[in-house]
């Protein structure tokens, strides 16, 4: 995989670029990001250590039978839902889906997984009712759900 | 109490603990050391899985450094660089195709968690974005984030990054169409105003934010409009403004969002 240190490169050099064309701007920007990662690290790292854990906990052929693709739809549709309900950030999602794809985990459920713990918020929903009314938050977390489960078929097709 | 950070004595920085401190750190970081003691627990009870478990971990976390640089420059050139007030320009108006796909962009480049997303979408709402623009808005702000795709590129390869990105916003689009004829502007006012009029208010000295808030100003950014004063951060710390009169629902809000579970 090359992709990562060209991007790293890139990166850097517009990092260099922008800071050439306006210090202060830049200065800010980065402070700003690297406050949101740092506020971040901490349980991040304990996320992955808990994957760590969990997948070698697990016995072997629990997950190829649990999310191995034997009862393709109902899968999906059982990893949405926890998707819905899990709250881990979007940044930890990533290792967690790649871990159980290479401990034996079907690429649909994991996908569905994947769109809906972002997509649809249970844990928001007062907030989001609280601004926007019950009426469109319901409609646009289901829809969003349907979505996720589309998503998760049609990428299952494509990438056959 | 506080930590002395000023620059004129970094060298001699003499840090002694207080146990209020020394509860901060393990509260801040509780997890991590929960973890860290289950995999103590673990060497000592089964080594080959803790072994094991410490390879996995190992594997990903190096991962998500070598993605970091990526991600770090992302979010601060955009947070640098684009404009806070050119969303609410391009969204305003009865906009067409423009307004479908500023609602897109801005949804992709926004650096901020999803209930950031909220009081700002309601700002746009009322100044007169359509419902359709809004669910764009909001779903694209939830799933497509830029620098999170440096992310997914790394743990999940090229092909499956593009397709899902390709997949999602086809889908976004699909959703806010129907959306927006389930939906009318009338339906979410109606429903604010009737949740207003039940609305209970709470008084800021009834409450307190504790000593493991860390100052991360997420709870700033989901204080709605009208009550953006209500939370003063200083040393770190943030407090309620004394004798403030606001809503319960502010309260709950509060709660959720804060990382820390600060607010008593």
């Amino acid at each position: 995989m090359k992709l990562i240190p060209m991007l790293s490169g890139l990166s850097i050099l517009s990092m260099c670029v922008s800071y050439g064309m306006n210090k202060e701007k830049t200065r800010s920007g980065l402070s700003y990001a690297f406050n949101m990662i740092r506020s971040m690290a901490g349980n991040l790292i304990a996320i992955m250590l808990g994957i760590g854990l969990m997948l070698a906990f697990l016995p072997q052929d629990l997950l190829p039978n649990l999310l191995g693709g034997n009862h393709l739809f109902l899968e999906t549709i059982g990893a949405a839902m926890v998707g819905c309900m899990t709250i881990i950030p979007a940044f930890a999602a990533f290792p967690l889906v790649s871990s159980l794809l290479n401990a034996g985990g079907h690429i649909l459920p994991l996908t569905a997984f994947l769109t809906t713990l972002t997509m649809v918020g249970v844990a928001t929903y007062p907030i989001e009712s609280a601004t926007f009314g019950r009426k469109f938050t319901l409609i646009r977390n289901g829809l969003s759900f349907i979505a996720s489960v589309l998503i998760a078929l049609l990428l299952g097709g494509i990438l056959k | 109490m506080i930590l002395n950070r000023k620059p004129s004595n970094k060298n001699k920085q003499v840090i002694q603990m207080t146990d209020t401190q020394i509860y901060k750190i393990l509260n801040n970081n509780k997890l991590i050391f929960l973890m860290l003691m289950l995999y103590v627990f673990t060497q000592l009870k089964a080594p080959q899985i803790g072994r094991s478990a410490l390879y996995i971990a190992k594997d990903n976390i190096l991962q998500l450094v070598m993605v970091m640089p990526i991600i770090l420059a992302l979010t601060s050139l955009i947070k640098a660089w684009v404009p806070e007030d050119l969303i609410s320009k391009n969204l305003g108006r009865k906009s067409g195709v423009k307004g479908t796909l500023m609602a897109f962009v801005l949804g992709s480049v926004s650096a901020g968690p999803i209930y950031a997303a909220f009081p700002f979408a309601k700002v746009l709402l009322d100044k007169g974005a359509s419902v359709r623009n809004i669910t764009i808005l909001l779903s694209s702000w939830a799933v497509i984030k830029v620098p999170m795709l440096a992310n997914e590129l790394a743990f999940l390869g090229p092909e499956y990054m593009i397709t899902r990105w390709c997949l999602t916003v086809c889908l976004i689009f699909v959703l806010s169409v129907i959306t927006e004829k389930l939906v009318s502007k009338e339906d979410i006012l109606l429903d604010i105003q009737n949740r207003e009029e039940q609305e209970t208010f709470v008084s800021s000295s009834d409450h307190t934010i504790g000593p493991s808030c860390t100052g991360c100003s997420v709870c700033l950014k989901a204080l709605p409009a009208d009550y953006d004063h209500l939370i003063i951060i200083e040393n770190k710390q943030a407090r309620f403004k004394a004798n403030t009169d606001f809503p319960k629902s502010i309260l709950d809000t509060l709660n959720t969002v804060c990382p820390r579970k600060a607010i008593l």
